[in-house]
């Protein structure tokens, strides 16, 4: 009925739908890299360009890694005005006065009211809020009716302009890739690839594969302790538990009447699980046989030959130029 | 008047992106006094999110749901106070046992009191005597809930909302988990508080033996719409039955075995195990 | 030889409760058997010891003649396999698939060989559509079904309901219940715990428990004809036969029985 999609998986098909998790993740590594050897924003520019083109390459739609970006948006938004303004050096790109003046100030209040409007009903939010902020230099540059309260001098340099750049391409690159990952790639794959590559840490101890048991099965219990949380407040609820009001001793108590009764229910299904487990013959530590296997196909090797080309190109980048 | 649906529906958004209608265009009264109401449908029929509207943990997608005066539609209204709803209309969840919280039983059941803001003496009083309704005395006030076994677990987490004294009161399949004995004595105990208070009680229940001896009203959901509301000897005696997926209770299905397999002119409708053998007994000796 | 055997076996979780008490009986290959007793009687207590899952600090059990005990109990419960009430509490993989894959990963049982496995016992609890469906998407009879699928895919021959219908629905039930039935025709030795007398009634044996011992353990219709032994173990009778005990006309009253007892 009311199922929870854990993480941002979204079924799709295309070639980064098939590739084995392991080579995603070993790829999205290198490319990160490569992504940091790079000297110069043309560079980044140039990668960037073949990012996009894998994305088309692998049919995923723009609008969605775009969503998957926005919780770093304002993040990005920041880094480049910083950027712009601190940086003073290199050539004068351009130079403007900012007024700050009566109807320049009416005009800010009236786009920011225009943009908590429009953003109500639309759904371009980040669009919406980067044309807010475009808008804003441009009514301090250009409204000069009334005298000034105050003005400043805002100057563009070469150099500002181009590490603001070089900052914020960086970044979407990089964000954008693991976006793809989590996109294309199904939680239960991820852990498995993980698995797979974390294997030979056994040598010190450590047990991949237990790991990706316990992160399978937790897995699989998160939407199961979410109905069961949800369940229990509601009953606390009927008895009067109001969970967005009261005062905060209240509050406790009702955070209180909702946890214990989680913890309990956990125990019980923990035990009842192992259990279960135990008498399918489950033995921690004991080899297995899998039905979920990885399996590298014709495209994996495609991929790595893409990656290694991208990585060379970026060395190359680095040493030669 | 205590419930009223009117044209109620609810939504949910379903993995398919479709939404799921959980109830369809429910129209219902549920009088504040003197109804004892058995709940009835498939799995999946909608009975639940029925009984969580009742005392408004959910809002309707369209309709009203009028309960004691306040109208509760899809938008939050802010001068009601769903709380005092939740007074007024106590709702029961399956399993409830899960529900209990604190280290000792009465401390549990004032919670509920003591979140409605009575008094701390007045909910001291006010667990002692939802404690008796339930069957148990004083001596268990002191005693750990975690300690006690599924069905004690069970009456006393009842208990926990027979404390916010509501007018009605609605249970989500109070017996599922108990055994047969432990079925009854719950459903006696209900009966006995119907009986007593005359509050309106409202339960739902798979078993048609028990909605057949219990109750005197049935309201049947299918694929959640309401298909009937009547009697349950109306409910018995109409062809609607295998269309909702409901069985006949044990009494009706053995003597309707016997007059078909000896073609008897009995009356198959009997409610205990005592007038079923009598109605029989009675047919030999006339033959 | 009896293809499960319990010797005189006593468990107590703590020191000063004992929850099974001096059990004996045995089990022959092939028997459908019914463990009746209300909450509490020890019952399931009883089907842990079988799968070794809790070991007795007094007696023995066999299984098809070998003692279960700790060196024993990993091969053992190849041979048993169990269903737990809660169907929640025991499905492990995150997709049908895996779940009915969890038990022969375990034995290590080559992965086509798994493939064909799996297929093949989905098919027979009608959940071979859905293999590629999470546990949060199927109802309660459907993770029932997977777990029988499961523990058939191990190729267990003694399966073990315990109270594996009591959190379902009365249809979804009998769903089970024909699963059981269809299962011990084919062969399977069947195990079922129950407080429901309903369900019972269609076992060859019927053994009661109270207070961690065997009351009685006999043929179904002999258990039946006692009307003394459920009212003594808070046990209801079905209501059929509770009628037919009433009736003075004996034709009627055996007829009666009769229908009870085939439903």
């Amino acid at each position: 009925m009311n199922s929870i999609i854990i993480g941002q998986y979204i079924p799709g098909k295309g070639f980064l739908y098939r590739l084995d998790p392991r080579t995603k993740m070993i790829s999205i590594i290198f490319l990160m890299v490569s992504v940091f050897l790079l000297q110069n924003v043309y560079q980044l520019f140039i990668a960037f360009g073949i990012g996009i083109l894998v994305l088309l390459f692998g049919r995923i739609s723009l609008l969605k890694v775009i969503k998957g970006l926005k919780p770093i948006f304002l993040l990005l938004i920041f880094t480049f005005i910083f950027q712009i303004a601190l940086n003073k050096s290199g050539d004068v790109v351009s130079d403007t006065t900012m007024h700050i003046n009566l109807y320049s100030i009416g005009a800010v209040v009236l786009a920011f009211v225009i943009w908590r409007i429009l953003v109500r009903f639309n759904k371009l939010k980040m669009l919406l809020f980067l044309v807010f902020v475009v808008g804003i230099y441009f009514i301090f540059r250009y409204i000069t009716y009334s005298p000034d309260f105050y003005s400043f001098q805002f100057t563009i340099y070469e150099k500002g302009l181009e590490m603001s750049a070089f900052v914020v391409v960086r970044l979407l690159i990089i964000i954008t890739l693991t976006t793809i990952l989590t996109l294309t790639t199904k939680p239960t794959d991820l852990t498995q690839g993980m698995e797979s590559l974390l294997h030979p840490l056994k040598k010190i101890g450590f047990n991949s594969e237990e790991f990706a048991l316990i992160i399978s099965i937790s897995l699989r219990y998160i939407p199961t302790i979410f109905d069961e949380a949800q369940k229990i407040m509601l009953a606390q609820a009927s008895r009067g538990a109001d969970f967005s009001e009261g005062k905060l001793k209240d509050k406790l108590k009702q955070i209180v009447s909702l946890l214990v009764p989680m913890f309990i229910i956990a125990f019980i299904r923990s035990e009842e699980l192992a259990d279960a487990m135990e008498s399918r013959n489950f033995v921690p530590g004991q080899k297995r046989t899998r039905i979920n296997i990885l399996t590298f196909s014709i495209v994996d090797v495609y991929t790595f030959v893409f990656t290694l080309l991208c990585f060379a190109g970026a060395i190359v980048a680095k040493v030669v130029l | 008047m205590g419930i009223r649906f009117k044209e109620v529906s609810h939504e949910y958004p379903s993995y398919s992106k479709t939404m799921y209608k959980a109830i369809q265009n429910i129209s219902l009264d549920i009088e504040a006094k003197d109804e004892f109401i058995a709940l009835v449908g498939h799995t999946g029929s909608g009975k639940s999110t029925l009984a969580k509207h009742m005392n408004a943990l959910i809002f309707p997608t369209s309709g009203t749901v009028e309960i004691f005066g306040n109208e509760i539609t899809k938008k939050r209204n802010k001068k009601i106070k769903y709380n005092n709803i939740r007074q007024k209309v106590g709702l029961v969840f399956q399993f409830p046992e899960y529900q209990l919280f604190e280290e000792t039983v009465e401390k549990d059941i004032m919670f509920g009191p003591l979140n409605f803001k009575v008094s701390h003496e007045e909910a001291k009083k006010m667990a002692l005597s939802a404690l008796n309704m339930v069957g148990l005395d004083k001596s268990y006030l002191e005693r750990n809930p975690f300690n006690l076994s599924g069905g004690e677990k069970k009456r006393v987490s009842v208990a926990g909302i027979l404390a916010i004294d509501p007018e009605i009161l609605v249970l989500d399949e109070p017996t599922s988990g108990l055994d047969p004995a432990g079925k009854h004595i719950m459903m006696d105990l209900f009966r006995e508080i119907h009986e007593k208070t005359g509050k309106t009680v409202i339960i739902i229940t798979h078993d048609m033996d028990l909605v057949y001896q219990y109750f005197n009203r049935v309201i049947v959901l299918k694929d959640g719409e309401l298909t009937f509301d009547g009697s349950p000897d109306a409910l018995f005696r109409s062809d609607i039955l295998e269309s909702n997926h409901l069985d006949l209770p044990n009494t009706i299905k053995t003597l309707k075995f016997l007059k078909d397999e000896y073609k008897l002119d009995i009356d198959i409708y009997k409610k205990t195990v005592e007038e079923a053998a009598m109605e029989i007994n009675e047919v030999m000796s006339d033959e | 030889m009896s293809i499960i055997s319990v010797q005189d076996v006593s468990f107590a979780y703590n020191d000063d409760h004992e929850s099974l008490k001096n059990i004996s009986f045995s089990i022959e290959k092939g028997e459908w058997i019914a463990i009746l007793g209300h909450n509490g009687s020890g019952k399931s207590t009883l089907a842990k010891a079988m799968v070794g899952l809790i070991e007795p600090q007094v007696g023995e059990i066999f299984i098809d003649s070998v003692k279960l005990n700790e060196e024993t109990s990993y091969d053992l419960r190849k041979k048993v396999g169990i269903v737990f009430q809660n169907p929640d509490n025991q499905f492990v993989g995150v997709t049908v698939r895996d779940d009915i894959a969890f038990g022969m990963e375990n034995l290590s049982i080559p992965r086509e060989e798994m493939l064909e496995r799996i297929q093949f016992y989905a098919d027979k609890v009608e959940m071979g559509a859905y293999l590629d469906k999470q546990a949060s998407n199927l109802s309660g009879g459907q993770k029932q079904r997977v777990a029988i699928a499961g523990i058939l895919a191990m190729r267990s021959d003694i399966l073990i309901f315990d109270e594996a219908t009591s959190m379902l629905d009365p249809y979804t039930r009998n769903d089970i219940l024909e699963y059981m039935k269809s299962l011990n025709k084919e062969g399977f030795t069947v195990i079922m715990i129950t407080h429901d007398v309903n369900e019972a009634i269609q076992a060859d044996r019927i053994m009661i428990m109270n207070q961690g011992r065997i009351i009685a353990f006999d043929k179904t219709e002999e258990i039946l004809k006692n009307q003394k032994l459920f009212i003594e173990n808070h046990l209801e009778l079905p209501i059929a036969l509770e009628i037919a005990l009433k009736i003075d006309k004996s034709e009627y009253r055996d007829k009666i029985w009769e229908y009870a007892l085939k439903k």
